[in-house]
């Protein structure tokens, strides 16, 4: 089914509240990233340095994926692939059935969005409950993250506090964050308590050390990978990265981005299950490697560089079109900028095409991103694929070849700009969409071409005389 | 092996890479000499709502007993095997104070119910600090356990200046992971858990320690 | 793109090629005049192709490569002396500076495409780094907001060219409204495709503007003019706006036309 891009950003830009919400968060995360690279020259060097990290990291992904593998299966981390998120969710949903487990922890993770892991759970009579604040608030709510990293942004705290109220036993309207935050800290700390699984996901996967990074400043995602007795982590395949040498560069590049933090309030590197002797972690520790097409990705030479991505939202904090419609107008998993070039190539532009338009290609995404994806030039990419296919729009394939007569083709051309000259007064005062919201451009008495002609008439006779 | 491990393999090896950035790039771990360390260090905690106290070798194990009477926290979580724990429980004797010890000497499994409900606070070592982002770098092990610094609100680190690293980079390279592997969980603690998600609002205490007290042993 | 090196003249060029843009032909004709008179003013000889059209970035930005082929080839043999090329627009200037070898890539033309490329200069760009040129104010005190192109920001990285010119006009008072960096909405095509979410962002922009109490919006970018004059005139929200080379050239003029 065809995403409608365009009718739900018409009907996100109506709602003035989210409006208000958007441009508040966006402005705040915005300044936030602006301070903590208060250096340009550093920022530069860092994104290079980070790009090339990346850059090398994919140009050895099966290798580095293979050695990941190993190094996991030597530490005692269990080790699955999976091409689709159906294959994902059974893979998952088999571990906990393993285990007899019935209520499911969760950590942020994007990739679990991806393959809609809670409703297959569910289904199957497994809760799995949220447990970062955003998602939590949002999962309250029945909706899905309207940010990849801020999943809560488009509420405002009257909003939130309405739905704690409706939704939480025992809870009267209170808009103290503090006390809210207590309330979630209060419900979700049993829940820790209670676990049989913990699900994560992987900001880092370390091949040389069989090592899983996590970024957070709240704990739940160590609560989750720590407290219940099986863990399981969801990556995507391109998560992967070759030593540990690289990590504090990525690390530095994703938190600054992100929300402006020169660091996370944990960094929370996993190796093992619990060892011999040791005390608490998880007896079992899970890693799912996901595909969904991020290996038919890796074949075009352009397009492979989205897999660059460590999420850090930066681009669509940066993006005038996100700021303004907010991220469940995309309709997609992943909104903004890199939603605009990753929703496409996972679920095909038959589908998702239409979001690739909603781009002025100001060029604020690429400039910002952590790790230097032309992100301007990838959506182009796309709408250039989409250009090629069967299923373009005959209007606009119209359109240009007419385009390309007029401007190709001088004569042609002379001939419709004096004519647009020549009939300036009758030309067209109502040109939809564009004088629904502008007055009509007005084309001038004469052409430069015109103009300079003339000049070039009137220098040549002032030279001879 | 499995059919999805071979087809994405398959899939990956079948398609050429693009080239590696041409591009270079300069950068380097920012290093900071040994007397901006420290500066920088407190510098960053209190900007993440650390707590720190700064002390001596002599007098660090009254200085947490000050933090236990003065916040009323009498349920504290301890480590019997470490140097550390040990004093702290010989100044509690020796003060004769009305603070409550558990060890924690047996899988959580074992108290879980205790360390959720009633423990109030936690005292642990710190193995290294990272000056550039006052950083606390938590290695734990059997006997200073993972959930130490995560379950209790209240979490008191002991950290001692010698220690400080500048960047994470060096703590990578000193450690000597790459070689020797990691230990099965290596934390960087970089203040009380916090959140801004409800409306960019910052709140502390989200589901790790509400708060942090660093004791810091000058050298 | 740092502008570190604003102030450094290399040789100044006897001779250049000025690109007019589309825009600037059919509906700000005295811009294009305006900018020629700046570069003659200080000994440089213009030559003006006659058969020049478009750059080709509407049908490119859309993906219409083959199109935006077509028309591009016809510029880059048109434009063939190994002399600047100077374009009075970010985003025209841009599309020939970064994106013609882009383009071109795995044509037979890739290499002309990417000489061409080398030799291509956004108009404040050429002014102050080529001819380093100094401008006296003889008019009357006035606060003028300049607008920015994303194109002129991002790609040419051309801001403080711009605005330096501004800057050397003593009785200007030179503002940029508030999220100056943010784009103004025209997008080209993305005007007419997704015309709710532009007019969103010219709204804002038209408002910011108007908040800045200034008298007059400049800009290096025809697009962005249509789209945020075309708008402010059906707000009814009064403010003068043109092209920076039209300003410019009216300040520092000794004749009727100077205000």
């Amino acid at each position: 089914m065809k995403n409608h891009f365009r009718e739900q950003a018409v009907n996100a830009l109506a709602d003035t509240e989210l409006r208000d919400n958007f441009r508040g968060a966006m402005d705040f995360l915005r300044d936030k990233r602006l301070s903590a690279f208060p250096d340009s020259d550093e920022l530069s060097e860092l994104r290079t340095h980070g790009h090339q990290i990346k850059a090398k990291s994919l140009s050895r992904l099966p290798e580095l994926l293979e050695q990941l593998e190993a190094n996991c299966i030597k530490n005692g981390i269990q080790v699955h692939w999976a091409e689709t998120p159906e294959q994902a969710c059974e893979i998952i949903h088999s571990v906990i059935k393993k285990h007899d487990g019935k209520l499911a922890v969760k950590g942020k993770s994007m990739v679990s969005e991806e393959i809609a892991l809670n409703h297959y759970l569910e289904a199957r009579g497994i809760e799995s409950l949220e447990s970062d604040m955003g998602e939590y608030i949002v999962q309250l709510a029945d909706e899905t993250p309207s940010h990849i990293i801020m999943p809560a942004i488009h509420k405002n705290k009257e909003q939130i506090a309405h739905l704690f109220e409706d939704k939480i036993e025992d809870v009267k309207y209170t808009e103290s964050v503090d006390e809210l935050i207590g309330t979630g800290r209060r419900i979700l700390r049993e829940k820790f308590f209670e676990a049989d699984i913990g699900i994560s996901g992987v900001n880092f996967a370390v091949a040389e050390t069989g090592t899983l990074c996590l970024v957070e400043n709240e704990g739940n995602g160590r609560m989750c990978t720590t407290v219940p007795p099986v863990h399981i982590a969801i990556t995507g395949i391109e998560k992967v990265v070759e030593k540990l040498s690289d990590i504090p560069p990525l690390l530095s590049l994703l938190t600054r981005s992100a929300t402006g933090q020169n660091i996370s309030t944990y960094f929370n590197m996993i190796s093992s299950p619990r060892k011999e002797g040791e005390k608490d972690g998880p007896e079992e520790v899970h890693l799912v490697l996901l595909d969904n097409g991020r290996s038919k990705m890796f074949q075009d030479e352009t397009l492979q560089q989205t897999l660059r991505c460590i999420r850090c939202g930066a681009c669509m904090n940066h993006c005038p079109v996100y700021s303004r419609i907010g991220g469940h107008a995309y309709g997609t998993v992943y909104p903004g900028p890199i939603g605009q070039v990753v929703m496409p190539q996972i679920e095909g532009l038959d589908k998702q095409g239409e979001m690739t338009e909603g781009c002025s290609l100001n060029g604020a995404c690429g400039e910002v991103c952590p790790v230097e994806i032309p992100l301007p030039k990838l959506i182009r990419k796309l709408r250039e694929q989409k250009s090629a296919r069967p299923s373009r729009q005959g209007k606009e394939v119209f359109a240009w070849a007419i385009w390309k007569k007029i401007y190709g083709i001088p004569f042609l051309y002379k001939c419709f700009t004096y004519a647009a000259t020549r009939f300036r007064h009758v030309s067209p005062k109502s040109i939809s969409p564009w004088t629904d919201y502008r007055t009509a451009p007005k084309p001038a008495p004469k052409t430069l071409h015109e103009l300079m002609l003339e000049k070039e008439r009137l220098t040549k006779m002032q030279r001879i005389k | 092996m499995s059919t999805a491990r071979n087809n994405i393999l398959q899939r990956l090896r079948a398609a050429n890479s693009s080239p590696i950035t041409k591009k270079t790039s300069n950068w380097q771990p920012p290093r900071l000499e040994k007397k901006e360390r420290l500066i920088q260090f407190k510098k960053s905690l209190l900007a993440a709502h650390t707590k720190i106290i700064e002390t001596t070798e002599e007098s660090w194990a009254q200085e947490l007993i000050k933090i236990a009477t003065s916040k009323h926290l009498t349920q504290w979580l301890y480590s019997p095997l470490t140097e550390s724990g040990i004093a702290f429980s010989k100044e509690i004797t020796n003060q004769a104070c009305d603070i409550q010890l558990t060890p924690y000497d047996q899988t959580v499994e074992a108290f879980k119910d205790q360390l959720f409900h009633q423990i109030e606070a936690s005292f642990t070592e710190v193995q290294a600090g990272i000056a550039e982002t006052g950083t606390l770098v938590v290695l734990p092990n059997k006997s200073e356990p993972r959930l130490m610094s995560l379950v209790p609100p209240v979490h008191v680190a002991l950290f001692r200046e010698s220690t400080l690293l500048s960047n994470f980079s060096e703590l990578i390279e000193l450690e000597d992971w790459a070689k020797k592997g990691l230990p099965s969980n290596a934390l960087l603690i970089s203040g009380p858990s916090k959140t801004a998600d409800i409306q960019q609002t910052l709140a502390y205490g989200a589901h790790g320690p509400k708060t942090l007290i660093v004791l810091i042993i000058r050298s | 793109m740092s502008t570190k090196n604003n102030s450094y003249k290399t040789n100044k060029p006897k001779q250049i090629y000025f690109f007019g843009t589309c825009l600037i032909d059919l509906f700000y004709p005295e811009a294009g005049l305006s900018a020629i008179e700046l570069i003659e003013r200080e000994g440089v000889e213009v030559l003006f192709p006659q058969q020049q059209t478009c750059c080709g970035q509407p049908p490119f930005n859309s993906g219409y490569n083959h199109e935006a082929i077509d028309v591009a080839a016809k510029q880059i043999e048109l434009f063939s002396k190994p002399i600047p090329i100077v374009v009075p627009s970010g985003s025209c200037a841009g599309m020939m500076k970064h994106h013609y070898p882009e383009l071109f890539a795995n044509h037979p033309m890739h290499s002309k495409a990417v000489k061409l490329s080398t030799r291509v200069y956004e108009l404040t760009e050429f002014l102050v780094r080529i001819l380093g040129i100094s401008l006296v104010d003889k008019g009357k005190p006035i606060k003028v907001v300049m607008h920015t192109s994303c194109s002129a920001r991002r790609e040419m990285g051309v801001t403080e060219d711009g605005l330096s010119l501004l800057r050397q006009l003593k009785q200007v008072e030179v503002c940029e409204p508030e999220r100056a960096a943010e784009c103004c909405g025209f997008g080209g095509t993305f005007a007419i495709k997704q015309p709710e979410i532009s007019a969103a962002m010219a709204e804002d922009k038209c408002k910011a503007i108007m908040q800045t109490g200034a008298s007059q919006l400049v800009s290096g970018d025809c697009g962005c003019l249509m789209n945020l004059g075309g708008m402010m005139e059906k707000n009814k929200q009064f403010i003068c706006n043109e092209h920076l080379a039209d300003f410019l050239l009216k300040r520092t003029q000794t004749n009727e036309k100077s205000l």
